[in-house]
């Protein structure tokens, strides 16, 4: 018996010794880049790198001479081990995310490794302390590496990692509830911001900024309820965008089709995609005049249809002008014929993963116009999509009763939100601020992750012309999207995913063209107010507030006193 | 210490770490899901947690979307006879003394141990209304046209004509949908599955004698089937129905996790997968834990049913 306890606690030491070895130690950055720099770049084993030796260093693997270290230097000559060292260069020091290492991103990386200052790197120069590890949990887009290699650079005493296994608001609330959560995390919607904030997980961010001197006047006003809730602030947009239509220009010159301009109606626009859409042999549709998510979201707003009314207490897409938007989705797939229905969709779409859906079935030329935003860029940069001749166009004006031209869309985005229970709340400000710096807001330009948060980044000549991508002379459309787009206001009487699985049975059935949009949105609307009274049932703080507002002359969400919350 | 006492503790021992790990990680949530079953808690703060007595049970049971939920659960089941019909069938074929019945054996088996995830993109793909190989072969053997064909994950059809957003019957609805995609890949990869093994089990162990005895009997294969194979193989598939109908009562969740998200318009949602988003994507706790012991007592209750009336039918 004795012997079995002694094995037993013998055992389980192991297993836990084990278990703490095993864990991963946070990388310090720092000290990885500058001992790959003193193996690699002190040619005369003295010890010392100096900006000269990175400069040789850099020419001996510039094998075509054009002055950067870019894939270009690698051919079937190239000895194997070189060619690792090259793509491990640029995956290191490419601060552009173009592929491309220069000079001055070795003089870049020079300056942040050499601690003493000594204008040299040796021994001497490797951080003493890790730096402070700060996770935050986001998606993995192909430009979101180098974001944080740039704040990481320009903060040399923190480490900000990315989790982007544990997106999505159920893990970051049940892990931070469990007290395992990120640092940082993001939210999509005021939905989730509301969602974030009732559970007690993001942090008021509103002193903190004003010590900051970080002004959100300075952003996209058509983002800030992803960030701000009952009048305080709680995180950093981390990118703005608002859709416009994409279009091939390789299609239109081969129809013998002008290209649509901004001044065009939707009546332009169906007519231009009936003539655009194409049917193989036996009648199916290879490619639609237009594609595009199916944005009803788009529709409601550009007919001013709104999901609640100002005050949040009553859902109204059973108004005429939300029946009509509704209308005019179910009629682009089934009576107009432009856009694919679900199972066209999911018949033609092969691809997943990020930015997939639309974006892939442009890229396969399966649309000859494709709804969506600048961030589409991330993806169609990319060699694979060179073959496209792009074009971006605003969203097709709506002729409104009153004789006006709608051009009105929702903005959406990201925030960066900080984990309340953060042990590293000052770095992930630092974060934050970041964000807001203009570091991070060229970047995001430069990127094409959609615009950068920050308004005054999308009105500069670096932004309408890149030098790298002189083709792209569309970046004015993105911009003046932006300028029309307005804010999706949620109601803070229900949970953002209730109206969220009403709102996808109801959209499910009127693109299968078995509900009309009036029947749709009457239906939405009845099922939505049942969940509000529900929810002021449930939560007393939230009953008071719908009360208080009701006072102030809002309207219920219920027709009859007997439906009034008990 | 007697001798008999250290021998008790010694197993004891060994039994306890199984035993700690199970009361920790299954009997403690079960046992606090129960009590939260009559709480209000959400994972909002602004919300008090109270008792609230049977209210999320009556809520529940007034929700409309409970019982199309519980229906599309059922609906989700009809595939399980031809699941099982189909693993005796192969378990008898493959019991035959003929060449390759172990890579047979195999390749049935396959999808069993096949990641769920992965077996779902692929049906998926079999499923693509337009290009997918079924309704390609639909169209090329049988000469139906595109429009006849089935749009099978995207359609709110079924072969019951269920209504959509309310309890009842809709013409409309008559023919192959999500819900059918679903069982018929269930159906195929049930088929090879344990459910298999566990008839070829069976079979090996019905006395020979038996099928001599029949023989000089003059009953014929279907005889020898009915009278001989199907009786010894009752336990066998006693335990198979049981074992069916609790895992079909709780399943789904993948399925629709993974290739419909509860679609079309809902009808792809089972109890488990609204249980998952109720507590997970609403934050109702105690709402999605009183679903989970109402799931609980339908599953006992029938698996009662199954032990009481079914078990007349075992002989061992």
């Amino acid at each position: 018996m004795k012997h079995i306890f002694i094995w037993g606690f013998i055992t389980l030491s192991i297993l836990s010794v084990g278990a703490w070895w095993a864990q991963p130690e946070p990388v310090d950055q720092r000290a990885e880049q500058l001992a790959f720099f003193l193996e690699y770049a002190d040619h005369d084993q003295s010890g010392t790198v100096s900006p000269t030796d990175l400069h040789e260093f850099l020419e001996a693997l510039d094998r075509n001479n054009d002055g950067v270290i870019s894939r270009n230097d690698i051919d079937e000559t190239t000895p194997w081990d070189e060619a690792e060292l090259i793509e491990r260069i640029i995956d290191e020091f490419d601060e552009q995310g173009d592929g491309q290492v220069r000079p001055q991103d070795f003089d870049r990386a020079f300056e942040f490794l050499d601690r003493d200052g000594d204008g040299l790197l040796t021994e001497a120069d490797f951080p003493g302390e890790m730096p402070t590890e700060i996770i935050w949990v986001s998606d993995d887009n192909p430009v979101r590496r180098e974001q944080i290699r740039l704040f990481n650079r320009l903060h040399p005493d923190t480490q900000l990692t990315l989790d982007p296994q544990n997106q999505g608001m159920e893990k970051v609330i049940v892990q931070s509830v469990g007290g395992v959560g990120p640092d940082l995390f993001d939210a999509y919607d005021a939905y989730q911001l509301s969602a974030y904030v009732r559970a007690g997980i993001a942090k008021d961010l509103t002193d903190i900024f004003e010590e900051r001197g970080i002004s959100i006047d300075a952003l996209w006003p058509g983002l800030l309820p992803v960030i701000t809730h009952e009048g305080r602030i709680y995180g950093h947009p981390t990118n703005v965008a608002a859709n416009a239509v994409w279009y091939n220009k390789r299609i239109f010159d081969e129809a013998g089709i002008p290209y649509p301009t901004d001044d065009w109606t939707w009546d332009e626009a169906i007519e231009i995609s009936q003539q655009l859409t194409r049917r193989n042999e036996r009648g199916v549709i290879v490619r639609f005049g237009i594609i595009g998510n199916w944005d009803w979201k788009l529709a409601l707003f550009q007919h001013h249809a709104d999901f609640f009314n100002e005050e949040g207490t009553r859902c109204i897409l059973d108004r005429p002008e939300a029946a009509r938007a509704l209308q005019f989705m179910q009629d682009l797939v089934h009576k107009y014929e432009v856009m694919p229905s679900a199972e066209e969709e999911s018949a033609l779409a092969s691809a997943g993963g990020w930015g997939a859906g639309a974006l892939s079935l442009f890229g396969a030329e399966r649309g000859a116009m494709a709804i969506g935003g600048r961030w589409w860029l991330c993806s169609l940069r990319d060699e694979s999509y060179d073959h496209l001749e792009l074009g971006a166009v605003r969203i097709p004006g709506l002729p409104m009763p009153d004789g006006t031209i709608s051009h009105r869309v929702n903005a959406y985005g990201r925030g960066t939100l900080i984990n309340n229970a953060s042990e590293n709340v000052e770095e992930a400000v630092d974060f934050l601020e970041y964000m807001h710096g203009p570091e991070y807001n060229k970047l995001i330009n430069r990127q094409a992750d959609a615009l950068a948060p920050v308004r005054e980044y999308s009105y500069t000549e670096e932004y309408l012309h890149n030098p790298d991508f002189p083709e792209e002379d569309y970046n004015e459309v993105w911009r003046s999207v932006l300028e029309d787009a307005a804010a999706e206001i949620p109601s803070p009487f229900i949970n953002g995913q209730t109206v969220q699985r009403i709102l996808n049975v109801q959209m499910d059935l009127l693109r299968a063209n078995l509900k009309s949009g009036e029947a749709a949105g009457r239906d939405a609307a009845r099922r939505i107010n049942e969940e509000i009274v529900r929810t002021l049932e449930r939560d007393p703080e939230l009953r008071e507030k719908y009360f208080e507002a009701l006072e102030r002359g809002a309207e219920p969400a219920w027709d009859d006193e007997a439906d009034a919350p008990r | 210490m007697t001798r008999r006492t250290r021998t008790t503790l010694t197993a004891l021992a060994f039994l306890m770490p199984n035993f700690v790990g199970f009361c920790v990680f299954m009997l403690w949530p079960v046992v606090f899901s129960f009590g939260v079953a009559f709480t209000n808690w959400t994972l909002i703060r602004t919300v008090p947690l109270q008792f609230v007595g049977l209210e999320n049970f009556i809520e529940m049971f007034s929700s409309d979307d409970f019982w199309l939920y519980f229906i599309n659960t059922g609906y989700l089941m009809l595939g399980m006879p031809f699941a099982i019909a189909g693993s005796l069938f192969l378990a008898i074929v493959l019991s035959q003394k003929i060449k390759g019945t172990v890579v047979f054996r195999t390749l049935f088996y396959l999808p069993t141990f096949t990641a769920g995830v992965a077996l779902f993109i692929l049906w998926k793909k079999l499923y693509n209304p337009q290009f997918g190989p079924i309704n390609v072969l639909l169209q090329e053997v049988f000469g139906l046209s595109a429009e006849q064909t089935p749009s099978w994950l995207s359609s709110t059809r079924n072969v019951f004509a269920l209504a959509v957003e309310q309890v009842g019957i809709d013409p409309a609805q008559f023919g192959l949908g999500a819900r059918d995609a679903i069982i018929i890949m269930g159906i195929w990869v049930a088929v090879g599955g344990a459910n298999m093994l566990l008839y070829l089990a069976g079979i090996a162990n019905i006395p020979r004698d038996l099928y001599e005895a029949s023989e000089i009997d003059g009953a014929g294969v279907w005889g020898k089937f009915r009278h001989v194979t199907w009786p010894q193989l009752a336990p066998t598939t006693f335990f198979i129905v049981v074992m069916s109908f609790i895992g079909g009562l709780q399943g789904g969740f993948e399925q629709a996790r993974v290739m419909t998200e509860g679609g079309p318009a809902g009808t792809t949602t089972t109890l488990a997968y609204y249980i998952y988003t109720k507590a997970f994507e609403e934050f109702q706790i105690g709402y999605a834990s009183a679903v989970a012991w109402v799931l609980f007592t339908i599953i006992f209750a029938i698996t009662l049913v199954n032990w009481r009336f079914g078990s007349r039918y075992v002989n061992y």
